[in-house]
């Protein structure tokens, strides 16, 4: 899952990124509105992270225009703001759920998870196909009742596969919202992951779970 | 006393039995006097009618009274009482009850006008008597058996003079005195009676006049923090205490623009703390959810220290402000080398300013010189610095230029700044004003440096200023007197 982190304070952007990257986000940062914007027209991201005091750019002017572009990114304001005007105002311009610091970051994790939730329309935090078993809010997976070890880039693609279970997911969805590192969708990154996760999941007497379209791209069930 | 409307109340009982006593006494007198007047002219008629019965032949006096006639005078309960008495006093003829000798003798009279006055009957029954003297009735035939005789000297030398006779006619004034008694008694009870429906009346008077301060203050005791609205309109209140009400108002008024202020500080200081908080809890959060190797403790350690030294900033800051408003920061004065205290600050952030790829240029003489307050200077030139080193654009120059006159030393301290958007450079000394309204890369910032620094600037008897030279460049211009005690003398 992929989040953007729009923080002008560089501690806390610092803090939350690594913390999320650690919770097995891909994540983008950025300090500025402008930038903020620019970077969600060009990546699919499940949640922004929405600081409310910018430079140049406040926040509440970058969640109108990225909702006028009709993002449907999820996004968290979080602010030392905590007035109810503030929260109100932030709620009518598109925001989905409003944070004031400090914060407990686990907090921000469990809405971020929710938020992520919401946005695959799943409420359940474990996602099942077939035998799989894959428990967002402890990031463990099994299968069959045998506990499979994941890295922290092969779990991200195993759930972002999942919450799409039965649907075919393509390369560049996949780069979008599992990868923030550089390069582009066109690259191997992604057929090298699937093919690690596959070895992972798809144990020994047990029918096959990541299915390929060629030319289309990946689909996660028990069925062809 | 109590309240206005028991002190009012007080005040109308007062002066309503002062004034009821007084037309009470005046009335009683009056009474006296009118019942005085009728007893004693039933006293001269009385005695008149005797004086008629008196007649003499020129030798003997003699009284045609008879007790059928007058049976006021031999009466068994209260009698009347009439004395005649010759020209020296002594008895002619008296009635039964007799008046006390002593007060009888002491009654002169020396014309013909009768005397009225208090008198003792004998057997101690007080009255009040009429004398008059008068030559009786001369009768040729006055003498027979019960006559009496004039003196032998007075019937031989002067048979054909008559002398004059004394008649005093007497009567106890018990009946006088009841009937005064009684009208004294009314009086009192009429005059208390009336005092008792004034002051009820007054009481309610003051009541209904007083009732508008009553609801006034039933407004005031509803004031408080969360509701400061004003009192009254203008109509609602009688004229009499509008013009408090709208002092109160008034009052009112600067208590809400006080505490808005007070309000909105408040939750600037609270909004600009929960940030650096907010990064602290962040940084600690994130580096205990796992365990990690020494040089990312220590990374994160650095970084929550320089939070708090920014926190220590702002909170120092705050204090100072709070210390000034509440005139307890005086400065003290002594001999001070200001190029050393400004070059120690540059060196204090130019690590900061490296950082941002900033540069210092400082155009300052060897020497300067001051007899002022050290430490306040070092706050203002740490909080002038510090918001260069912030605001400027990155990759530009921060210009610090010293200009010495007599008695003033100048300080400009100048910078480009990104937004080149023009603004009110008044409002850059307005608390937790910023020309942008965020944060930026260097780090937080309270939004009261400059306030600060204006604040002191005062205090050290100088000036601060802004002005912009040029489109996104800001000026901040310093003047200080070189010797702050001959500053204040002067």
């Amino acid at each position: 899952m992929r989040i953007l982190v729009v923080e002008d304070y560089q501690p806390i952007r610092d803090a939350v990124v690594l913390g999320l990257r650690e919770a097995d986000f891909a994540v983008d940062s950025t300090d500025s509105g402008s930038m903020a914007i620019v970077k969600a027209s060009a990546i699919v991201y499940d949640v922004i992270v929405l600081d409310l005091m910018l430079p140049e750019l406040n926040g509440l002017d970058v969640l109108k225009r990225i909702r006028w572009t009709r993002n449907e990114a999820c996004v968290i304001v979080v602010s030392a703001r905590g007035e109810v005007a503030d929260r109100v105002s932030a709620l009518n311009a598109g925001a989905d759920d409003y944070m004031t610091k400090p914060f407990a970051f686990e907090e921000l994790l469990a809405r971020i998870r929710t938020l992520i939730r919401r946005r695959y329309n799943d409420n359940n935090p474990v996602i099942e196909v077939g035998e799989l078993r894959v428990d967002t809010t402890r990031q463990t997976v099994d299968r069959g009742g045998v506990s499979i070890e994941l890295t922290a880039r092969e779990y991200t693609l195993l759930e972002y596969l999942a919450r799409r279970a039965g649907q075919v997911v393509n390369r560049n969805d996949i780069w979008q919202h599992v990868y923030d590192f550089p390069g582009d969708s066109q690259s191997n990154v992604v057929d090298v992951y699937v093919g690690y996760l596959r070895k992972k999941i798809e144990l020994d007497g047990h029918p096959r779970l990541i299915h390929t379209r060629r030319g289309l791209g990946y689909v996660l069930g028990e069925e062809a | 006393m109590r309240s206005l409307q028991w002190r009012l109340t007080w005040s109308i009982s007062v002066v309503l039995i002062t004034i009821l006593f007084g037309a009470g006494v005046l009335l009683y007198r009056a009474q006296r006097s009118a019942l005085l007047s009728e007893f004693d002219a039933a006293l001269n008629l009385s005695s008149v009618t005797l004086a008629r019965l008196i007649e003499t032949d020129g030798t003997t006096v003699k009284s045609e009274m008879s007790e059928e006639n007058f049976p006021q005078f031999s009466r068994q309960e209260s009698p009347d009482c009439y004395q005649i008495l010759d020209s020296r006093g002594d008895f002619i003829e008296r009635s039964r009850a007799s008046l006390d000798l002593s007060l009888s003798v002491q009654i002169q009279v020396a014309n013909e006008e009768p005397w009225f006055g208090p008198v003792r009957f004998s057997d101690g029954r007080r009255g009040r008597g009429v004398a008059r003297s008068f030559v009786p009735r001369f009768e040729d035939n006055a003498h027979d058996d019960e006559e009496y005789s004039f003196p032998e000297s007075q019937t031989a030398a002067e048979p054909t003079v008559i002398a004059p006779v004394t008649l005093v006619v007497a009567r106890d004034t018990l009946d006088f005195e009841r009937r005064l008694s009684l009208v004294a008694r009314w009086i009192v009870a009429i005059t208390l009676l009336a005092w008792v429906t004034a002051v009820a009346a007054s009481r309610l008077v003051a009541q209904i006049g007083l009732a508008p301060l009553n609801e006034t203050a039933v407004r005031i005791a509803g004031i408080n923090i969360d509701n400061l609205a004003t009192l009254s309109n203008t109509g609602e209140v009688p004229t009499e205490i509008q013009s408090i009400v709208d002092a109160l108002n008034q009052m009112q008024n600067r208590l809400a623009a006080g505490y808005e202020r007070e309000r909105n500080f408040s939750a600037d200081v609270a909004h600009e703390l929960r940030t650096p908080i907010a990064g602290i809890r962040s940084i600690t959060e994130v580096a205990l959810r796992k365990p990690r190797n020494t040089s990312e403790y220590q990374e994160s350690l650095n970084t929550c220290l320089t939070i708090a030294v920014e926190l220590q900033s702002i909170v120092d800051n705050l204090l100072t402000l709070s210390q000034i408003e509440s005139g307890t920061y005086l400065p003290h004065c002594e001999p001070t080398e200001v190029a050393d205290l400004l070059q120690k600050y540059i060196e204090r952030y130019s690590s900061r300013a490296m950082a941002r790829g900033l540069k210092f240029r400082a155009e300052l003489p060897a020497q300067i010189l001051m007899r002022t307050d050290p430490d306040k200077l070092g706050i203002i030139f740490r909080n002038l610095i510090e918001n260069a080193v912030s605001y400027a654009s990155p990759d530009s120059t921060i210009s610090i230029v010293c200009r010495e006159e007599a008695a003033v030393v100048e300080f400009a301290f100048r910078n480009e700044v990104v937004d080149k958007k023009p603004f009110d450079l008044e409002k850059m000394f307005q608390r937790f004003w910023r020309a942008d309204r965020a944060r930026n890369e260097a780090g937080i910032h309270s939004g009261i440096g400059l306030t600060l620094c204006r604040s002191l600037t005062e205090i050290l008897g100088g000036q601060i200023s802004a002005n912009a030279p040029s489109a996104g460049v800001i000026e901040l211009v310093l003047r200080l007197p070189r010797d702050l005690e001959t500053a204040r003398s002067s």
